[in-house]
């Protein structure tokens, strides 16, 4: 795709999407192109660059991931042993075993949600969350399910400290960004100053405009989830090297059996998600025969995406501070790849209105701490409410059955949580666990049953 | 003078004579304010400074950290001449609790004894200043309370601490409801995680004569009180100082405001400055009396002037550590041109009829936490060597100084604008302290 063309188009998608300002960089045939349009930061007016510094949030896990795989490696961990050996202190919640770093970084730990604390900025701030675990709890038993989880990459960040005696944030510089000759990154807000950087922002309702997002940063107990981190897009392409095929380099960061183990589908997610399965800090999607891996992020006023092709040595990284970045995303990034490795992005599965579950045995209420979510009956209809855990309105809905074991959002208001899927059902065949379409589950709470 | 358009010159030229990446300037006179911005934030990204940029202003800090306890002080919170034990009775400093003369208002005067350059990463925590209460286990006093007066950053960390033991707040939210939000201070940050939000300059330090981007924007978060991580726009500062130049404004009751401007305690010598109120500097610049502070941090520096006389403040900052000549050249033009006072090199004490000192009875090792101040007889009076100790070793540079005769136990090194004293001689006429750069050092044994 020629680069004026590819420059107008992110130009003019960002634009019609209310994005301030993005970045994307495509690595094709060995060479990387960088593209930036729009602002850094709407109050300064300073531009957004291609070699502007973004937040990437969750891509971040990409990176913690690697981490444990050097460990695992280098026989300090094992993948499949229960953390408590490493934490000895390890809280197990109630009636679960302690999650394997295998369990904590394909999402299967169980382990709930925690909400973060924007003014614990100490050294023990990922230690804190560890402590807390037994609080923040779980919603299934270790491998049961797939169930996205921040606060498992904050435990493997903490096993990572401890085991090593040095922090996360100086493993993330010293064993990833410093081989990979990555200067142009952070994992420490005080750090962000010496860099181009570029602040997220959140629509202003009333003027229909970007502005500045209340806090620059989520807290720091995040990190190793990727509350903080600030990379370029090119950067990024950097580590996706790292996932090409090709033969094994003694210098690497990673072997080629850790990114194997990475790649491989560790949770099964076919069906209506999107994603064909979760590996060790990876999504993997095919796109008809072709598996595109990569990760996804998102933190206060920011959203990041970043897909990879290995057996055609493409990557597409796109960074972006605000607006519907989703749509530019999906606007722009399968065209790109269809155009550089010829694939398609696979089509949404089609429903066929059947769910086999009956509405009153879906009607209750699930709860983590992410969300709530009610299903009420009116008349023969399902009406969902879902109310996140970080606060805010509700949103309404209709929900209809949408294919087995799965329903629908109408309209699909909220983009991750516009299908759910029932994970498990009770001997009345009641939902007892359910998961949205954004990978979070949710466990149903004590209720008075359905009037049928 | 008009002033706008003469600052603007007056800016630009320096900064092209300094060689400074950066710089924004920021006065107030005759009623007006006027800005003027030069240069990048950042050589490595080149994106201008613009009037709204954020600079270090290091110890400028510490003005700010004074009016809070002022205000703390107005609301009977906490009394000046109470001992500073009284309000952190945990304190235990390297000779054991402070005595009871170690009092707020001495530490808002550098004259507690207390020695000062004592910088220590206690975290990022909001426990960072509690933690460096404990740390004080190792620090000494330099000097009897009272006795002298001495630069003192750990006495503003304690000041910092004993703000949030008064409002059960860290110390940076603390500033933000005492003194930054009835400023409307919104282009001042204490927090590191605020910087995206802003235009905000990265130091730069010359090393081998190209200037190289600060690798560490920030000194550790404990030193915050007293200047290691306030970030302020020019014009946020002229608010603040106008605030004291008017009578405290809305902020300060008038007689707090005034005694913050009084002398307290005055220096041997004027390169640093000529006497210290209660957190201010105090200057004898050409005969007339300036209030300010100057600050460095991390590759950046920033000077604030204000004269009640003339009802003007001078707010500037730049990018460099390199920096002092072009705040010096910058304010010394707009005094000179708004307020028609000439810079005067006569400030320095003149005690040339006294009798020459013999350079041999100073030779020795000074020391204080911070630093080692070597000095040597020569043939023309003393070479002095001065070397930073701990935190700041890596950072600067060794500092050289040729000290001539200047009178009883006074030194100077003209070419550097600098004058070393000593001070308490024993009954062998050697003495206990040297003072220079603002600060006591103790000979050694």
């Amino acid at each position: 795709m020629p680069a004026q063309d590819l420059q107008d188009r992110l130009a003019s998608s960002a634009a019609a999407r209310g994005v301030p300002g993005a970045v994307l960089a495509v690595l094709d045939d060995g060479r990387a192109h960088a593209f930036a349009c729009g602002l850094a930061n709407v109050a300064t007016g300073v531009a957004a660059t291609p070699d502007t510094l973004f937040q990437i949030g969750s891509v971040t896990k990409v990176f913690t991931a690697a981490l444990v795989m050097q460990l695992a490696e280098a026989g300090l961990v094992d993948l499949d042993t229960p953390i408590d050996t490493y934490l000895p202190n390890f809280p197990a919640p109630p009636s679960n075993s302690p999650p394997s770093l295998r369990h904590l970084l394909s999402h299967q730990s169980g382990l709930d949600e925690a909400m973060g604390d924007f003014t614990d900025r100490g050294r023990e701030s990922i230690a804190n969350v560890v402590r807390r675990i037994d609080e923040i709890g779980s919603i299934f038993p270790p491998g049961a399910h797939y169930s996205y989880s921040n606060t498992g990459y904050v435990v493997a960040g903490h096993v990572l400290q401890v085991l090593t005696g040095r922090p996360w944030h100086r493993l993330i510089r010293e064993r990833i960004w410093h081989p990979l000759g990555i200067d142009d990154a952070f994992v420490l807000p005080e750090h962000a100053l010496r860099f181009r950087v570029a602040a997220g922002h959140i629509m202003d309702t009333a003027t229909n405009a970007a502005q500045l997002a209340p806090y620059m940063f989520a807290p720091r107990s995040g990190a190793p989830a990727g509350s903080i981190t600030g990379m370029t897009a090119s950067g990024l392409l950097r580590v996706a090297r790292l996932f090409f095929d090709g033969p094994d380099e003694p210098d690497s960061i990673l072997s080629r059996d850790a990114v194997a183990m990475m790649t491989a589908p560790q949770a099964d997610l076919s069906g209506p998600q999107g994603y064909a399965a979760w590996g060790l800090g990876l999504s993997l999607e095919d796109w008809g025969d072709i598996r595109v891996v990569g990760h996804d992020g998102g933190t206060i006023g920011f959203q990041s995406f970043l897909r990879m092709i290995p057996e055609k040595a493409c990557a597409v990284a796109l960074l972006t501070n605000g607006g519907d970045a989703d749509g530019l995303y999906r606007g722009l990034v399968p065209e790109i790849l269809h155009r550089i490795c010829g694939i398609r992005a696979p089509q949404a599965p089609a429903g066929n209105g059947k769910a086999g579950i009956t509405p009153c045995q879906l009607v209750g209420t699930y709860r983590s701490n992410a969300y709530t979510l009610s299903i009420a009956k009116e008349n023969a209809s399902l009406r969902g409410r879902f109310t996140s855990g970080l606060g805010g309105d509700p949103t309404e809905f209709a929900l209809r059955p949408f294919a087995e074991r799965v329903f629908a959002a109408e309209p699909p208001t909220l983009p991750f949580a516009s299908q759910f899927t029932v994970l498990e059902t009770d001997d009345d065949g009641r939902a007892v666990l359910v998961r949205t379409n954004g990978g979070r589950a949710a466990r149903r709470a004590p209720d008075q049953g359905c009037v049928s | 003078m008009t002033v706008a358009g003469e600052l603007q010159e007056t800016v630009d030229e320096a900064l092209q004579t300094h060689g400074v990446p950066g710089a924004s300037v920021a006065v107030f006179a005759e009623g007006e304010l006027a800005c003027a911005q030069a240069g990048v934030l950042n050589i490595e990204t080149g994106i201008p400074v613009t009037s709204d940029t954020l600079f270090q202003v290091g110890s400028i800090a510490k003005a700010y950290t004074a009016t809070a306890i002022m205000r703390l002080a107005e609301r009977g919170e906490l009394d000046l001449d109470a001992p500073l034990s009284h309000y952190l009775p945990e304190l235990i400093l390297a000779d054991g609790p402070p005595a009871d003369d170690v009092t707020v208002r001495r530490l808002l005067s550098h004259t507690s004894g207390l020695d000062g350059d004592y910088f220590l990463d206690t975290g990022e925590g909001n426990d960072c200043l509690a933690r460096y209460v404990f740390a004080c286990a190792d620090l000494p006093m330099i000097a009897r309370p009272g006795d002298y007066i001495s630069y003192s950053n750990a006495g503003y960390v304690l000041l910092g601490r004993l703000i949030e033991r008064l409002t059960g707040a860290p110390w940076e939210d603390a500033m933000r409801s005492l003194v930054l939000d009835p400023l409307g201070a919104d282009h001042t940050l204490l927090y590191p995680e605020d910087t995206p939000r802003f235009c905000a300059a990265i130091g730069h330090f010359s090393r081998g004569g190209a200037l190289k981007v600060a690798e560490t924007a920030f000194m550790d978060r404990s030193g915050g009180p007293a200047g290691a991580r306030m970030m302020a726009s020019a014009t946020d500062l002229i608010a603040f100082a106008r605030m004291h130049l008017e009578g405290g404004a809305a902020l300060l009751r008038p007689d707090s405001a005034a005694a913050m401007q009084e002398a307290q305690a005055p220096f041997p010598y004027y390169d640093f400055a000529s006497h210290w109120g209660l957190g201010w500097m105090l200057f004898d610049y050409g005969g007339e009396r300036l209030v300010g502070h100057d600050g460095s941090a991390m590759g950046q520096c920033a000077t604030l002037r204000f004269s009640p006389r003339h009802n003007i403040a001078i707010a500037a900052a730049t990018n460099s550590e390199d920096g002092k000549p072009f705040l010096k050249s910058v304010c010394a033009s707009v005094l000179q041109s708004v307020a028609r006072i000439a810079a005067s090199d006569s400030a320095m004490p003149d005690e040339s009829d006294l009798a020459p000192a013999d350079p041999e009875n100073y030779a020795g090792r000074y020391r204080n936490i911070g630093a080692t101040l070597d000095v040597n007889a020569t043939p023309s009076g003393l070479r002095a060597t001065h070397v930073m100790d701990g935190f700041s070793r890596a950072l600067f540079d060794v500092f050289e100084y040729d000290f001539t005769p200047a009178g009883e136990h006074r030194f100077r090194d003209a070419a550097q604008s600098t004058d070393l004293v000593f001070l308490s001689p024993d009954g062998a006429g050697r003495p206990r302290y040297a003072h220079a750069g603002g600060r006591l050092f103790k000979r050694g044994a």
